[in-house]
């Protein structure tokens, strides 16, 4: 009996281990990379965590400031601005020499585009923006997800404390969630997600539109809002319009808008480049032009912090998004990275017969 | 204990002791969760806002604690608010409600507490609490049972990890790193830097470097690096020379005849050249480990292909097995539970979990004959230890990002 019994579950368990066959690292091969995103020059080190998040990755890739002589784990092999980087190994890196022999990234590259090239096994790595995450699961593309380090959130120009609480509370940030993200990333009412600091429940995102429409009685603004996106970005866009009709539920005119110079909010898309809360809550504020708040090494103070600098800021904080990559079934050795930063120099790609 | 210096006298021990009183030891050491610090750090805070007095409290656990962890820690705070003075009521009949999560982040559990007092603003008190560790045994389900018992964990890689003189008083223990090989002793129940030795090599290492550890009778030890051979002194303090060497590193254990592999300097694998060989073999397809099973007359050979394959080998005869089925790394425990077996990683990418099975293997055929024992990230390195009576494991923890070095020992399934 217990014979039979192992000899199923060998059968079971070689199955499952033959599924998901792996091994160390192969040596070799070149990596293409598509993104959205381009350049027209080469970054400089300090790109790296910086606003610009291509610029940040590829400084990553080519510079090392923490080892020898600052060269990282690539040097750049050619360079056409805007259009196309190639990277190829190099082999003195005191980190190790890395396991790709080169990386070819195409910038500006259409995301329909990369998808495509991601299926006819044309591209490697392609850009996911986290509105196409449920669909691209489903057609089963595979992905690396970073954990919600992007920032989604209304500023206000001018602060009228009143309008600005009245929409907070007039959003419906899990309609947003549920219908345009696709329940991807988290709604929230915090400048900096939950899993970076811990405490970002007690910003209460919650729908409350009676409370909305009382806060809004009481302001003085009689004209309509003026709201605006980048035109480029289909989710800022899906998201200001939700945003818009929203507010129309507590009494508030918002107008969406891609054309005007001095709006009285903005729609703004903050990439948090560090999962260390402090240095994050400084990236939002310099992206946001303001100052690192000042907070010692305690939660609490982080959480006072935070609070400051949202109200100083005048923002509505709406999502944090992932940052995820469709990636081709020959990449291996991907690092999920919290962040959602490349971890080029350890990605190896699989010897196909 | 002894000092270091005179520890050469210990080395005839090293090879024939059982890891089992030195683990035995590790484990009586190991503390369960105490929550009573963090909840009188929290009641304090908590007590400060709300005064003595009628308080309605809830808790909720959105943290990756245990229900048995989470209900401890829910009674060490109601207990430490009530040496403070609160006591509990239902929120009609209350002065404030205080709402306890907790909740997590990068750097560990953070328990939040939200205290509302009348129609006031709410006020929050939080603390960090550091996680702590896991407990480590697998499910016994299978004929075999794998046990891990950690040894060593730290931020930097670990390559390998030898115990010297284990369940003495005075046991070693040596890491090797990448940089460096580090001798700890035991002091107190706790181990202490005895010495760190630099390793120096002249070029870098490639990447997934690799390295093993082997404790000597005449020094301390040999470490084996890509393209770079170390020898420790004999007496202490120790001093390591390192030189440039294409020197073949040891694949067999304990008492088994001799056999090294030739291992690339830039890359992280056997390149296949193993001397003095088996039979009329000299080479075999490149691999990333070996795990020597001995039999009566020979040594069953199974070989970790590059190419994905496993590769089982008496001398005569060469068979591959489940292609492109196993993990990379295969190591050998001679004994445990009815003779030798060989443990195999599962797989996974360097972002997944990963897991060991214990094989039998009758008749060149392997038969799995444990459950999975699961690790908290993937392995990064396996070897068969000195001994021969257990593996040395290495996995990265995915959430701490810590490695974390186990020894492998197998038992019968009661």
């Amino acid at each position: 009996m217990r014979s039979r019994w192992l000899a199923v579950s060998s059968v079971l368990l070689c199955a499952a281990l033959a599924a998901r066959a792996e091994t160390r690292p192969h040596y070799g091969g070149t990596l293409r990379v598509e993104t959205q995103a381009s350049i027209g020059t080469l970054p400089t080190p300090d790109a790296a965590g910086g606003s610009n998040a291509l610029a940040g990755q590829i400084a990553n890739l080519i510079y090392d400031p923490g080892r020898g002589d600052g060269k990282g784990p690539f040097r750049v092999a050619q360079f056409v601005p805007g259009k196309k980087l190639t990277l190829t190994a190099n082999d003195e890196y005191p980190g190790g020499r890395p396991h790709l022999d080169a990386i070819e990234i195409q910038m500006a590259r259409p995301v329909r585009e990369q998808m495509l090239d991601l299926q006819l096994e044309r591209a490697d790595v392609v850009d996911l923006p986290p509105e196409m995450i449920r669909r691209a699961t489903q057609q089963g593309v595979r992905l690396a997800q970073s954990q919600p380090v992007e920032l989604i959130a209304i500023v206000f120009a001018n602060d009228d404390p009143k309008l600005r609480e009245a929409l907070a509370l007039s959003v419906d940030r899990a309609a947003i969630f549920n219908v345009l993200l696709g329940r991807q990333g988290e709604p929230t009412a915090a400048l900096l997600p939950n899993w970076m600091t811990g405490y970002g429940f007690v910003f209460d995102a919650g729908q409350d539109i009676q409370r909305a429409r009382q806060l809004r009685a009481e302001s003085r603004r009689t004209q309509p809002l003026t709201l605006t996106y980048d035109p480029q970005d289909a989710l800022a866009r899906a998201i200001a319009e939700r945003v818009a009709l929203d507010a129309r539920g507590a009494g508030l005119a918002i107008t969406p808008t891609t054309s005007i110079a001095s709006p009285d909010a903005r729609l703004v898309r903050v990439l948090l480049p560090t999962h260390d809360p402090q240095a994050a809550l400084a990236a939002v504020a310099a992206a946001l032009g303001a100052s690192a708040p000042k907070n010692d090494d305690v939660p609490e103070e982080w959480y006072a912090a935070e609070r400051r600098l949202r109200d100083d800021l005048h923002v509505v904080p709406i999502l944090h998004v992932p940052v995820a990559y469709g990636l081709g079934a020959r990449v291996k050795g991907w690092a999920a990275s919290k962040s959602g930063a490349w971890a080029l120099d350890d990605v190896w790609l699989e010897q196909r017969p | 204990m002894r000092a270091v210096p005179q520890m050469s006298a210990l080395n005839s021990r090293r090879r024939a002791s059982s890891l089992l009183v030195f683990l035995l030891l590790l484990a009586g050491a190991a503390a369960g969760a105490d929550w009573s610090q963090p909840a009188r750090q929290l009641a304090r805070k908590i007590s400060a806002k709300t005064g003595p007095g009628a308080v309605a409290i809830t808790f909720k656990d959105a943290s990756s604690l245990s229900a048995a962890d989470a209900s401890e820690a829910r009674r060490a705070i109601e207990q430490a608010l009530r040496g403070a003075g609160l006591k509990f009521v239902p929120a009609e009949q209350s002065v404030a409600t205080v709402r306890v999560t907790f909740s997590e982040n990068a750097q560990g559990y953070l328990w939040v507490a939200e205290i509302r007092q009348g129609a006031g603003d709410e006020a929050v008190a939080m603390i960090a609490v550091p996680h702590l560790g896991s407990g480590t045994t697998a499910r016994p389900a299978a004929a075999v049972v794998i046990r891990k018992q950690m040894l060593w964990l730290q931020a930097e890689p670990i390559l390998d990890v030898a115990v010297l003189d284990p369940g003495s008083s005075s046991a070693h223990l040596l890491v090797l790193s990448p940089e460096k090989v580090t001798l700890y002793r035991q002091s107190g129940g706790r181990w202490e830097t005895a010495q760190e030795m630099p390793l120096e090599h002249r070029r870098p290492w490639p990447r997934d470097v690799r390295g093993r550890l082997v404790p000597r009778k005449d020094h301390l030890f040999d470490a084996f690096l890509p393209g770079v051979m170390c020898v420790a002194s004999g007496k202490g303090p120790f001093t390591l020379t390192c030189r440039e060497s294409d020197e073949p590193w040891p694949l067999t254990v304990a008492d088994q005849p001799p056999q090294f592999a030739f291992y690339g300097a830039q890359r992280n694998f056997f390149n296949g050249a193993i001397r003095p060989g088996f039979g009329e073999t000299r080479t075999t397809a490149p691999f990333y480990s070996a795990a020597g099973l001995p039999r009566p007359n020979y040594t069953l050979w199974l070989f970790a292909g590059v190419d994905g394959a496993m590769r089982v080998t008496d001398g005569v005869n060469e068979r591959v097995i489940a292609p492109r089925g196993w993990g990379s790394d295969v190591a050998a425990v001679l004994s445990g539970c009815g003779g030798p077996q060989a443990l195999v990683t599962g797989a996974g990418d360097a972002g997944t979990p990963d897991s060991v099975v214990a094989l039998d293997v009758v008749e060149r055929e392997p038969t799995v004959v444990s459950d999975p024992l699961e690790f908290s990230g993937p392995l990064t390195a396996m070897w068969s230890a000195p001994s021969g009576d257990s593996a040395l494991a290495v996995s990265k923890n995915l959430k701490t990002g810590n490695y974390e070095a186990y020894a492998l020992t197998l038992a019968c399934s009661q």
